[in-house]
């Protein structure tokens, strides 16, 4: 299979010297799902803002077999969506169709197909009815929700998402899972919440110190109980079980 | 976190809320205009203003409690900086044009100014108090930019009004954190922790500004604004246009005869 994403001895200081990416090495195929866990202050988030341009560390990225260069950014921006850890950060307009509609704007497409795309990524994730309320108007799940319909819209090729399911309930954890299921576009997916990760992603990337500790079989990172504790991460009993048969 | 809003009452419905956001801003304009250059003596034409007014607070159905209230917050600052108008003697007035306060020489044309002030201005606030409480504040923006205002204006007061909250949010998160860890603390300490907390503020906003402006890169933001076409104007529009104008512009030309 082609590699949708391919990251080669990635290096990444933030500016005050911290240094959060140590020499990463991955690779995604076009079309699979990849977990990436890893404990508080390993470099996820760190490592999916490189994945379309917005920090650039030392290192080489293909996307599509794009480089990851200043002319092929908005290119590689159209084709990797990227849903941010933080739903204030995403959520930037006075409503929340407008967000939503956003990006489907800026990539020239006509009003129809603007407002068509809008409602359906909205109605996805099970927030229709909510276009024009202002995002400080909804609770914390809702405006996640709202951050995710916002790349849905724009249809990517490459799905990354930070946390998407930290603080939902667990109906709309449900949900979500059950959506992203249906999405058979790449999927890269940083979370804390193992079970979800089991349930999603064919293989799982361990990240520990700004490094690749393990890549393998969700089952057999989740399912090793000493490469776990080993890097301050802990499956569930249930699902380590289910990992191990 | 509960927060008050700028546009309280705005999602309420009445022939004044369906209004278009263009047709209540373009009369807002004429209005202060019509107000600001009516003659300051035209008492008659200042009270017929109010009634306008009055008319369509009673057709937004918005409290007229909540009008007042507003205006009580934003005239007094008016009224403050017109209150030194009397004192400032014009060398153009005669002996009977003064008289004389607790030893201060008060100038009656000047006291004629500071009442047209307070009008004026009383009159202007409601109106915009009426605008805004009848109309959602990204609906307003929505206005502001089909009448072609600056598009990075609207921007900055779409991000205000976004973010606005978000940081209060976090002014009061961090007062609360700061409160309940500083039981009895030494006035002079809370003093510090205010200062510390305020640099922790700007630096967090700066990053968040950081933060929301890659987002909004990522979704192939390059520096266009680009918006969608929403529908044109309606009959009732145009009828409240042609009633509001017709009937302020005659009452600003009655009161100029
Ligand atoms: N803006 C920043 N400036 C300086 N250092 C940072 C910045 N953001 C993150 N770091 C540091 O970089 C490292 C990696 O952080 P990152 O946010 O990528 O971790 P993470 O794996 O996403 O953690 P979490 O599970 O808590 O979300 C951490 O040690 C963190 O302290
Ligand atoms: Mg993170």
């Amino acid at each position: 299979m082609t590699d949708a994403v391919t990251i080669r001895d990635l290096f990444y200081d933030y500016p005050d010297g911290r240094s959060a990416l140590a020499g990463v090495d991955l690779r995604v195929a076009a079309g699979e799902t990849m977990g990436i866990v890893g404990p508080n202050g390993a470099g996820k988030t760190t490592l999916l803002l490189h994945l379309n341009g917005i920090l650039t560390g030392r290192g080489v990225i293909n996307i599509c077999g794009m480089r990851m260069e200043k002319r092929n950014l908005k290119a590689i921006r159209r084709t990797v969506g990227l849903v941010f850890q933080d739903p204030d950060d995403q959520l930037f307009s006075a409503t929340v169709f407008d967000d939503v509609a956003f990006g489907p704007l800026n990539m020239d497409l006509a009003p129809d197909e603007v407002a068509y795309r809008a409602r359906e990524a909205l109605r996805q994730v099970q927030m229709s009815g909510y276009e024009q309320n202002s995002p400080h108007h909804l609770s914390f799940g809702e405006r996640k929700r709202a951050a995710i319909a916002t790349i849905l819209s724009m249809d990517p090729e490459i799905l990354v998402l930070d946390e998407p399911t930290s603080n939902l309930d667990p109906r709309q954890r449900r949900n979500l899972i059950g959506l992203l299921h249906g999405i058979t576009v790449t999927k890269i997916i940083a979370s804390h919440d193992l079970g979800m990760i089991a349930e999603l992603c064919g293989r799982t990337a361990l990240l520990n110190g700004g490094r690749i500790i393990a890549v393998g079989e969700t089952a057999a990172i989740l399912g090793d109980r000493e490469l776990m504790e080993a890097n301050g991460l802990e499956t569930p009993p249930g699902l380590l079980l289910r990992c191990q048969s | 976190m509960q927060h008050g809003f700028i546009d309280k009452y705005s999602d309420r419905h009445s022939p004044i809320h369906s209004l278009d956001p263009r047709t209540k801003l373009i009369c807002l304009l004429t209005f202060v205009v019509l107000v600001v250059t009516t003659p300051n003596r035209a008492v008659g034409a200042f009270g017929l203003f109010g009634m306008v007014i009055l008319l369509t607070v009673i057709l937004s159905r918005i409290p007229l409690r909540y009008v007042l209230k507003r205006l009580g917050l934003i005239v007094p600052f008016v009224l403050l900086t017109a209150a030194f108008l009397p004192l400032v003697h014009r060398p153009e007035s005669g002996p009977g044009d003064s008289l004389i306060v607790w030893g201060v020489t008060i100038d009656r044309a000047g006291l004629l100014l500071v009442q047209g002030a307070a009008v004026k201005s009383a009159l202007a606030v409601s109106a915009m108090i009426v605008l805004t409480a009848s109309t959602r504040f990204p609906v307003l923006l929505q206005g502001m930019e089909r009448l072609r205002a600056p598009k990075v204006l609207v921007m900055i007061l779409s991000f205000m009004y976004r973010y606005i909250f978000v940081i209060i949010d976090e002014v009061m998160r961090m007062q609360r954190a700061e409160a309940s860890r500083a039981a009895g603390g030494r006035t002079w300490r809370r003093v510090r922790a205010a200062g510390t907390m305020i640099g922790s503020l700007f630096i967090r906003t700066y990053e968040r500004a950081e933060r929301v402006y890659q987002s909004m890169n990522s979704r192939g933001f390059d520096g266009d604004i680009c918006t969608m076409h929403r529908p044109a104007l309606s009959t009732g529009d145009l009828l409240f246009v042609v009633l509001f104008l017709g009937g302020t512009i005659t009452v600003r030309l009655w009161g100029a005869a």
